[in-house]
């Protein structure tokens, strides 16, 4: 089960308003890299996670996936707050405005709408871990190529956090696949899926 | 082992600003440098009351590396050096909590102390607050 702790992971204080950027940076709340689509990943795949200790590292990194979605929310909330009619016409987020005023909506920067296709949970531990390498690392280029437009050092701030966070989750998945390749036959590690197959791993 | 220890002990640039902007240093917490608020009043018990923002910054600090070292442990679970850091961050993050909780509100809906109306109903929510 899960229950909430009422404060962020890493502080966000923004002061000046800037809906042009929060528009960039939803992509990160929920485009194809962003924090939802990691957060369900790791939390879905989980149960086809046949070793403890790798079911237990998708379940933590799930959750603090969770607690950067709400980094990536407080910050886009802070940048459009008591925005003008006029403000969000000049800052281009009249088109964002217009379906959702500015409520949080897990869409990508170009306006594409958050997909299960993202959760990429595929029942094969190798298969998964190396999913969620990827994603990782695609994470991490996103948050780079966001820095680039970033100027703010109050916005750039926490998004520097979260991109160093990727780095350290790509490095616990590693672990992982290691732990799982562990188990498995070193002469062919896909002799068999362990998370069904699993005659094979009792002859094992 | 040292090896496997790197990545948390990495001097990352997030916590170099962390540092800069006056949180201090893991293990060097000065949230007990208090505002005294009752200093004029008898009547109120003369503990000082902590500043809310040395809190507050030092449960993002140690709560930060208590996330961290849990995803270590979680693929090197019998690391005696890790499983150390977790005793001591466990114990500080505990107490730090529980001295927010007293003074400024709950932080979990469970630990709500006996009040009308429900203090975890009238909370401030992370993204309006300024710490």
């Amino acid at each position: 089960m899960f229950q909430y702790e009422n404060r962020l992971q890493y502080p966000v204080n923004i002061t000046k308003c800037d809906p042009k950027m929060a528009s960039l940076i939803i992509s990160q709340f929920g485009g194809p890299d962003g924090e939802l689509s990691a957060s369900m990943r790791y939390l879905s795949q989980r149960f086809a996670m046949p070793y403890r200790e790798v079911s237990g590292l998708l379940t933590d990194i799930g959750t603090e996936e969770l607690s950067h979605l709400e980094i990536i929310g407080t910050i886009i909330h802070q940048l459009t707050r008591n925005l003008s009619p006029e403000e969000i016409k000049a800052g281009g987020f009249d088109a964002y405005y217009v379906d959702h005023t500015t409520g949080l909506w897990p869409q990508a920067a170009g306006g594409i709408p958050n997909n299960a296709c993202e959760y990429q949970s595929k029942g094969d531990p190798i298969t998964d871990l190396f999913e969620d390498m990827a994603a990782e690392q695609k994470a991490r280029s996103t948050y780079e190529n966001l820095l680039r437009l970033i100027k703010d050092p109050d916005v750039a701030d926490p998004l520097r956090y979260l991109r160093a966070r990727e780095v350290v989750h790509f490095q616990r998945f590693g672990e992982g696949l290691r732990i799982v390749q562990d188990n498995l036959n070193s002469k062919n590690f896909y002799a068999f899926n362990p998370a069904f197959d699993t005659d094979c791993k009792k002859k094992n | 082992m040292n090896q496997n220890m790197n990545s948390y002990n990495q001097n990352t640039s997030y916590m170099n600003r962390m540092n800069s902007n006056g949180m201090n240093p893991m293990g060097n917490m000065n949230h007990m440098h208090s505002t005294n608020r009752n200093i004029n009043n008898p009547n109120v018990s003369s503990n000082p009351v902590p500043c809310r923002k040395d809190l507050m910054n030092s449960i993002y600090e140690i709560g930060f590396a208590m996330d961290d070292i849990i995803l270590f442990l979680d693929t090197h679970p019998s690391n005696q050096e890790a499983l150390n850091y977790y005793q001591k961050l466990r114990k500080q993050y505990h107490d730090l909590v529980k001295t927010y909780s007293i003074h400024y509100g709950p932080l979990l809906a469970r630990s709500v102390i006996c009040d009308n109306p429900f203090s975890w109903a009238k909370k401030k929510m992370p993204w309006e607050r300024e710490v």
